[in-house]
């Protein structure tokens, strides 16, 4: 055997890889022309976001903030409600699926639906989270500008003919230039897309994933310039004094975030809970908008640091240069976490990037500095306990390690801190499991009563026989009750199935009768042979699901409990193809 | 699901024992890290002795030291590898994906001293190769040591996840690059994401940086001073030089695998004959220019400051694509990251001089293409971007270059791509496979 490596480039040499150049072919050029040209599209929309949302800030929030007290109180208050309300109007009018956070509807647009998104879909969210952030509610523009972009790429790129199966590439390379402009993250971009989104290292949309990084960030380096999102001045590496702070830092940081996705998930369950007539029920986020506001002011009238209004960044340049005080530092903490914990529990139009590495900031910041109060930390080591805070709290909530640390890598430019934040991507990963047992993400999923197995696809094998069999499985089965010829012949006419529980007259199943086995029962006028039925758990595995057809010979398991006979549902040989069909990443 | 479900089906199996992985890890890591950073020391002395004897100034002394070092150090560590275990030959990265995939076992007892002396040997001798590749087997052959010692049972996933942290902790500590080891492991090793693999990665990597800055010195491996990043000016030039480079890489790659496939046919000739003759030739080479021979980083770090004469750097760079070419192809211990640096940069600098003499006002600092041409035909060879990027971040210390890296990187992949030529360590560990099956 001769290996196909050696044959193709060894012996044909370079002049034969030459004929199969296949870079220049018409339609391979077309796309990377169609890809560079909706990438721009995104990029741009996105940066429209960005102007917009500071446009509104600094004419409501940022305006008020030097203008008396009461004057700030009130006007903040009338900013929060009127954007919130104005942006809830915006989504229930014109496309209620804009909603929320960013990623989710992203991530369930790519796995559920070939990555299909709406033009509106990606107007609205523009609209909405510029009128949300800007206004002065406590949430983050990652997780929008995710959306703007997505939805960008895929509605242009069917708008100019692609079709619908092969929309999923579109849709993730535009999440990765929203992300790349809006942060000039496109590292942190790329992974982010690979390990949230798409879920696997070596996709075949890589290439396109890193083509439209590219492009973002390039838009967001000539819109927004060369500098990072967070400056700050060099830093010389850690002491031995700073190293042992890293764990403490992250472990309190990765607290924050984790408490922060605790609370929001409860005020959420709580809200969603709440019996609202239908008028209303849009205008939910207006009323996590008010409790968002409570602690903003309260904060700010204690600190006058306005950082808990909006997405901070200054408090968080702030903080990692050091100017603010211990009791500042967790005043905001606390405060982020309660307002934004509002705002997302309302399902406000917005992310939870920004408010994760605010909280993880903050809570760093407070640690670094009563710590420098006793050990004197430099004031470069102070700062880079606050970045490994945002860091660890970032992590604790988003649960993607590698995307955490080159994140805050590529936000700062500090090449030092990178040992530092690795150590603390670990050590918030385990706080957070700790803590909550899924990400943000996947706990809102559970919390709508979707499970997240139904909608995302293991990642490999053996997660895939590891899945319960009731991710998989149909319920409302077809069940025989009537084996008369009449009967029969109703249920074969009203459904396709080639196998059908039989049940008796008390609901228990007693057995299962193939199509063939009925329709011969039909014309003879017998009754049909029924064959005894294979049980499985719904809380089994696939694993042990495949066993058992393997070893019975059954095509056709039903779900349920074989002691009661009663059956919630029927897991057949093509419930289990089409589950595994997901594995591969369809183009 | 409840807890009783999860016991049943294995999570919580899963989860006690992802316990357990951390620590080990961390074992590996630090061990991996303390072997990687002797062998940094060790070549750093041999590479300084090397220096002594030959000395700089073109005298016949200094001639005779060096092809007589070189031939004797070529001939002795290719015959060490050959004797005593084959499969320490090369880079060490096709063995170790070979072991992650199952289709070879790994022998610790043997890799580990033979890797470690040849290495030192040859490359301090002069052989035109990298310190990666033997960290990162020796890497991986520490996490089988950690293994056998801790009573892993044979056969187990946290094998294979132990050995590739180990491995990426073996890159981690060459270069003092942490990301890139864990992003190597991912992407190169594994190519999928899971909990333990990340974990696993993420601590030996983290330990074995450590260790090494503590023993190896801290310091970015080519420290950028005082070039100042490019503008969106640059991006068109950085396209260009990632086509020329992806053009570079793939002719690098055929003569590499023409090169094996050369040596593999002349088997019967003894390996200190071909090992002496290869150093001997790298050592010549060395005396010529100083700096060409061993694993070149000093050249980079010249190429950073522009101190490498324009008018002889196409003849250099083909030179030592020789020197690479034939050390890797005889089959002596040495990896070809350092060495598709060195290429590169040599090439990026010819490049960016070119540039330069064109419009010295728009390309006013040719050094920036140095960069950029390392990157991409790191990308055009491995075929691993995330690496590739990380890497080139780490190696640097800097992350102003990114905007023009990113964009040549990507056109020197494409360029590969388009060219179908296959990623050099998937080529690599299907000839092994191959050669193997024929052989058995």
């Amino acid at each position: 055997m001769t290996s196909p490596a050696t044959d193709s480039i060894g012996r044909k040499g370079l002049w034969a890889s030459f004929e199969r150049l296949k870079l220049l072919t018409p339609s391979k050029l077309w796309e990377a022309l169609g890809l560079s040209a909706l990438a721009i599209a995104a990029g741009l929309a996105v940066m429209l976001f960005h102007g917009l949302t500071h446009w509104i800030e600094d004419n409501t929030i940022a305006r008020l903030e030097h203008r008396h007290t009461w004057e700030f109180v009130v006007g903040s208050l009338v900013c929060v409600m009127g954007g919130s309300l104005l942006a809830s109007w915006v989504i229930a009018t014109f496309a209620p699926t804009a909603g929320g956070g960013g990623v989710l509807p992203v991530k369930l647009a790519f796995w559920r639906d070939f990555g299909v998104m709406r033009k509106r879909e990606a107007t609205v969210k523009l609209i909405a989270s510029a009128l949300t952030l800007g206004s002065g509610v406590s949430m983050g523009p990652e997780g929008p500008s995710i959306q703007i972009g997505a939805a960008t790429m895929s509605s242009l790129a069917g708008a100019a003919g692609v079709a619908k199966q092969s929309r999923r590439a579109w849709c993730a390379a535009g999440g990765a230039a929203g992300l790349a402009a809006v942060f000039n993250a496109p590292l942190a971009a790329i992974t982010f897309i690979l390990e949230e989104i798409i879920g696997d290292l070596n996709s075949k949309l890589l290439g396109r994933v890193v083509f439209a990084a590219v492009i973002g960030a390039l838009i967001g380096h000539a819109v927004l310039g060369p500098q990072p999102a967070f400056q700050s001045s060099p830093l010389a590496d850690l002491s031995w004094k700073g190293w042992t702070f890293v764990p403490v830092v992250a472990v309190v940081a990765a607290l924050g975030g984790a408490w922060f996705q605790r609370l929001a998930l409860m005020v959420r369950s709580r809200l969603n809970r709440l019996v609202l007539p239908a008028r209303v029920a849009p205008y939910r986020p207006a009323i996590g908008a008010f409790f968002s506001w409570a602690p903003a002011i309260a904060v700010f009238l204690m600190t006058r640091h306005a950082g808990v209004f909006g997405i901070g960044y200054e408090d968080i340049t702030e903080a990692i240069a050091g100017h603010l005080a211990v009791g500042t530092l967790a005043l905001l903490c606390l405060g982020k976490i309660a307002a934004t914990a509002a705002a997302v529990g309302a399902s406000g139009c917005g992310g939870i990037f920004a408010p994760s590495l605010f909280i993880g900031a903050m809570g760093g910041g407070a640690v670094a500095g009563a710590a420098s109060h006793y050990l004197h930390l430099s004031p470069g080591e102070t700062s880079m306990l606050v970045m490994v805070g945002m860091g660890a709290s970032l992590g604790a909530v988003i649960r993607t390690p590698l995307t955490c640390v080159l994140l805050l890598f590529e936000v700062t430019n500090q090449w030092v801190i990178v040992p530092a934040l690795m150590l603390a991507a670990v050590v918030s990963q385990f706080v957070a499991r700790r803590v909550n047992h899924h990400d943000m993400y996947e706990e809102i999923l559970l919390q709508d009563g979707v499970d997240p197995h139904q909608v995302l696809p293991p990642r490999h094998f053996k997660r895939w026989r590891e899945i319960p069999v009731s991710a998989l499985a149909t319920f409302q089965p077809i069940v025989i009750r009537d084996l008369s010829p009449a009967g029969l012949r109703a249920v074969l006419a009203a459904s396709p199935h080639l196998r059908f529980p039989v049940g008796g007259p008390d609901g228990r199943i007693n057995g299962t009768v193939a199509r063939r086995e009925a329709e011969l029962a039909m014309q003879s006028g017998t009754a049909p042979r029924i064959d005894r039925p294979e049980w499985v758990g719904a809380k089994s595995t696939v694993g042990a699901a495949r066993k058992l057809m393997l070893a019975g010979g059954a095509d056709f398991l039903c779900v349920g409990n074989p002691d009661t006979g009663e059956l919630s549902g029927v897991l057949t040989l093509h419930d289990l193809l089409r589950g595994e069909s997901v594995l591969e990443e369809d183009e | 699901m409840d807890p009783a479900a999860n016991s049943e089906f294995g999570v919580a199996r899963d989860e006690i024992r992802q316990r357990q992985l951390l620590p080990k890890a961390l074992l590996v890591g630090a061990a991996a890290g303390l072997l990687a950073a002797f062998f940094r020391l060790g070549l750093a002395w041999s590479e300084g002795w090397r220096a002594g004897r030959v000395g700089g100034g073109h005298s016949w002394r200094g001639l005779a030291a060096a092809a007589a070092i070189g031939a004797a150090t070529g001939a002795v560590a290719l015959w060490t590898v050959k004797r005593f275990a084959p499969e320490a030959s090369g880079s060490g990265i096709p063995f170790i994906k070979r072991v992650v995939l199952g289709e070879t076992k790994l022998n610790w007892r043997r890799i580990l001293p033979v890797k470690f002396c040849a290495g030192v040997l040859g490359i301090g001798g002069g052989l035109a190769l990298g310190r990666e590749g033997p960290t990162i087997q020796m890497g991986g052959a520490t996490a089988q040591m950690v293994c056998d010692m801790l009573g892993v049972a044979e056969g187990q996933e946290e094998r294979k996840v132990l050995i590739s942290a180990g491995a990426g902790a073996g890159l981690a500590a060459a270069f003092n690059a942490p990301l890139a080891g864990m992003v190597f492991v991912l992407e190169e090793l594994h190519g999928r994401f899971s909990r333990s693999i990340f974990v696993a990665s993420f601590l030996a990597c983290v330990a074995a940086d450590i260790v090494a800055r503590l023993l190896a010195g801290a310091t970015p491996v080519f420290a950028i001073k005082g070039v100042a990043a490019p503008g969106l000016e640059a991006l068109p030039a950085a396209a260009i030089e990632g086509v020329l480079a992806g053009f570079v890489g793939v002719a690098f790659n055929i003569s590499l695998l023409a090169s094996l496939e050369f040596f593999g046919r002349r088997d019967r000739l003894s390996p200190l004959g071909k090992g002496a003759a290869i150093g001997f030739f790298c050592g010549v080479a060395g005396w010529v220019v100083p700096g060409l021979a061993g694993s070149g980083g000093g050249l980079v770090t010249q190429a950073l400051v522009g101190q490498v004469a324009f008018g002889w750097l196409p003849l250099l760079m083909l030179v030592r694509l020789g020197m690479t070419v034939g050390a890797y192809g005889c089959g002596s211990a040495g990896g070809i990251f350092l060495p598709m640096f060195v290429i590169g940069a040599l090439g990026g600098l010819s490049f960016g001089g070119l540039a330069h003499q064109i419009s010295p006002s728009w390309f006013s600092r040719p050094e920036v293409f140095v960069i950029l041409g390392m990157g991409g035909i790191f990308a055009a060879i491995v075929r691993a971007p995330l690496t590739g990027l990380v890497l080139m971040i780490e190696l640097t210390g800097t992350y102003d270059f990114m905007l023009p890296l990113l964009v040549c990187s990507f056109a020197a992949y494409g360029v590969a791509e388009a060219l179908g030529c296959p990623p050099i360590y998937e080529a690599l560990r299907q000839r092994q496979t191959a050669r193997q099956s024929r052989s058995s």
